[in-house]
């Protein structure tokens, strides 16, 4: 029996939550994967390629798979994908492009220590934040065998 | 020698040659052949190169010429079959095994590739999906894999970085 909130939060953040929703989408072609970077705001750098260099971030600076993203303090920025999506990143945050392999990628989710994966046609493309924040805004759906998967992992005590 | 400094950073270089002629480009793995040649995880140019114990830099696997743009980085990609053709993503662990066949973590295709002694490339476990699934070979998954080694029986280690893990791998090719 949960008591009191701090029980309820310690129980909730100790729970692997499983989100899975069905929507739309079927014969979607699966393009070329296209996400870029846009309303770049402060510090805001990208590793490339899983490289070591650090980069300055652009506004439009199209990502690819291993890409390291870091906000600073004063930074945020958005991650756009050709259909609509978006993800904005928080200040103080860094995040991994795991696998792209679609354009249509929708994302949702999360706060702090949290999965972004998604799936279309058949194909998955995910995010993994390691620390920080994100937002993200589903633009668009398309049909009803779309499937959004959100995991959230909790906090280390 | 020959590498192009730009913004206070040494970018890094392909070119296969002798000696000092040849360029990589930050390069992370590294492993002993059996006969004394040095096989090299060249990371940036998604390549495997091979460093012969007459000086002699050569690309064994890997292909790819787009730039990840404004970087000195080669796409990276996937595919497999003769060393000519096939692509890696972030090549960084390297082993090769006392009959001279090279195994190779794959690390942004979350899956391990060997090259055999005929220099044709193969994945040998990874769906090239994330994750961490133990099970038969076309089940596994691994989240960034980063480093492998043989161990005496022939089966593999491999450091599977953004799991925080040390997967294991019966192997008897």
């Amino acid at each position: 029996m949960l008591s009191n909130e701090k029980d309820l939060s310690c129980f909730v953040g100790n729970i692997l939550i499983f989100i899975q929703m069905f929507f739309v989408p079927k014969g979607v072609s699966a393009a070329q994967p296209t996400v870029k970077l846009s309303s770049v705001k402060g510090d805001v750098f990208l590793k490339r390629g899983g490289g070591l260099r650090e980069f300055p971030a652009t506004d439009g600076m199209e990502l690819v798979q291993g890409d390291w993203l870091r906000t600073a303090k004063t930074g945020t920025a958005k991650l756009s994908y050709e259909d609509g999506t978006e993800a904005t990143l928080g200040s103080s945050s860094y995040l991994n492009i795991q696998r792209l392999t679609t354009n249509d990628t929708v994302g949702v989710s999360a706060h702090r220590q949290a999965r972004v994966t998604s799936w279309n046609d058949g194909h998955q493309s995910s995010v993994e934040l390691w620390s920080g924040s994100v937002w993200n805004k589903v633009e668009s759906l398309v049909n009803v065998d779309d499937r959004i998967s959100m995991k959230l992992r909790p906090q280390p005590q | 020698m020959g590498y192009e400094t730009k913004d206070n950073w040494l970018n890094g270089g392909y070119a296969d040659g002798q000696g000092v002629k040849a360029q990589f480009n930050e390069p992370s793995g590294l492993a002993l052949g059996p006969n004394g040649e040095l096989y090299i995880a060249d990371t940036g140019n998604r390549r495997i190169r091979v460093l012969s114990s007459q000086g002699e830099v050569t690309t064994l696997a890997g292909f790819g010429t787009t730039m990840i743009d404004n970087t000195s980085y080669i796409k990276g990609g996937f595919k497999d079959g003769l060393g000519s053709e096939a692509r890696f993503n972030f090549p960084s662990g390297i082993a090769v095994s006392a009959a001279g066949t090279v195994y190779v973590a794959d690390t942004y295709n979350h899956c391990l590739r060997e090259i055999n002694t005929e220099g044709v490339v193969t994945t040998i476990a990874g769906n090239g999906v994330h994750g961490k699934q133990n099970g038969f070979l076309e089940q596994a998954q691994f989240d960034g894999p980063f480093a492998i080694i043989p161990n005496r029986d022939g089966n593999l280690l491999i450091i599977d970085q953004l799991n925080n893990s040390v997967r294991f791998l019966e192997w008897h090719p």
